[in-house]
């Protein structure tokens, strides 16, 4: 995957995780009787948050940092940061309790990235490897 | 002769049907040309050159501007350069990074790992690893 496609996949991913989870947490609130409206920079801001977010992948990309478990927290950390900046500039929380709904909001979206990602892969290779059953030689 | 070209499907559709009275030497050489994967090359093995079938190729590497054959169990050297095998093996052979050319028919399968990496387990258990930048050309090649 060309590192454009890989940056396109994960800010439309990213993008996607946080309109959903905020979608959901906009019915609960409704529901509770806690209209919740958002700003009118707010759907840019998420496309923006998305792309900021993706730029670190290519931490990821890095082979001289093993394990690849040790480049996942590296990229962990480095996209709530930014989640973190993002969220202060553009005033998705007030407060520590803002705050921590945001944190909790952005584990949920980096889980639901990666779990999309694997998806990717494992579609991915599933196509390859039936094509593959087709003109494989017999040894 | 009268030629007609026909444009199939897929490489598994691909065939040549030849019609003539006799087996001349032109036609020897046209079906020797068309079944390209029994060609034989010229590889180095201990300093003797030995003949080897493409279709036993599993993968061909370029290791510090020298070029090595790997069948299933053993290791040949060509002066051959890397991009001079790609124009002249068949269409399961392809480049999947910069340094190396597999056969597809002897890749038993492929996996991703989260970093994007993919790799393939050949038939003899050898695994290469398969750079992105040359996966859609993979799925190009099996009409995925």
């Amino acid at each position: 995957m060309s590192k454009i496609k890989m940056v396109f996949l994960q800010t439309s991913f990213i993008s996607l995780g946080i309109f959903f989870a905020v979608g959901i947490a906009q019915a609960i609130s409704h529901f509770a009787g806690n209209p919740y409206n958002t700003d009118w920079y707010f759907l840019l801001s998420v496309i923006f948050a998305g792309f900021l977010c993706s730029l670190p992948s290519f931490i990821l990309c890095f082979e001289k940092i093993k394990p690849f478990f040790v480049r996942i927290i590296i990229h962990f950390t480095m996209v709530l940061a930014s989640v973190s900046l993002l969220g202060w500039l553009f005033k998705w929380y007030t407060g520590l309790v803002g705050y921590l709904f945001i944190v909790l909001i952005f584990i949920f979206v980096y889980a639901f990235v990666w779990i999309m990602t694997k998806w990717f892969y494992v579609k991915e290779d599933k196509e390859i490897n039936n094509a593959l059953n087709s003109i494989r030689d017999e040894e | 002769m009268q030629v007609t070209f026909e444009k199939a499907d897929s490489p598994e559709k691909e065939e040549a049907l030849i019609k003539a009275q006799t087996i001349t030497d032109d036609i020897k050489a046209a079906i020797e040309l068309l079944e390209g994967g029994k060609r034989k090359i010229p590889l180095l093995k201990d300093g003797e050159t030995v003949l080897l079938e493409t279709t036993a190729f599993y993968y061909i590497e370029s290791v510090d501007k020298r070029t090595f054959v790997y069948s299933k169990d053993d290791c040949f050297e060509t002066r051959l350069r890397l991009y001079e095998l790609e124009e002249t093996l068949g269409a399961y052979f392809l480049r999947i990074s910069k340094s190396m050319i597999v056969n597809l028919k002897k890749i038993k399968g492929v996996k991703s790992d989260l970093s994007g990496r993919m790799e393939a387990t050949m038939l003899n258990g050898e695994k290469i690893v398969i750079s992105r930048s040359y996966v859609k050309e993979i799925k190009r090649r099996l009409d995925l």
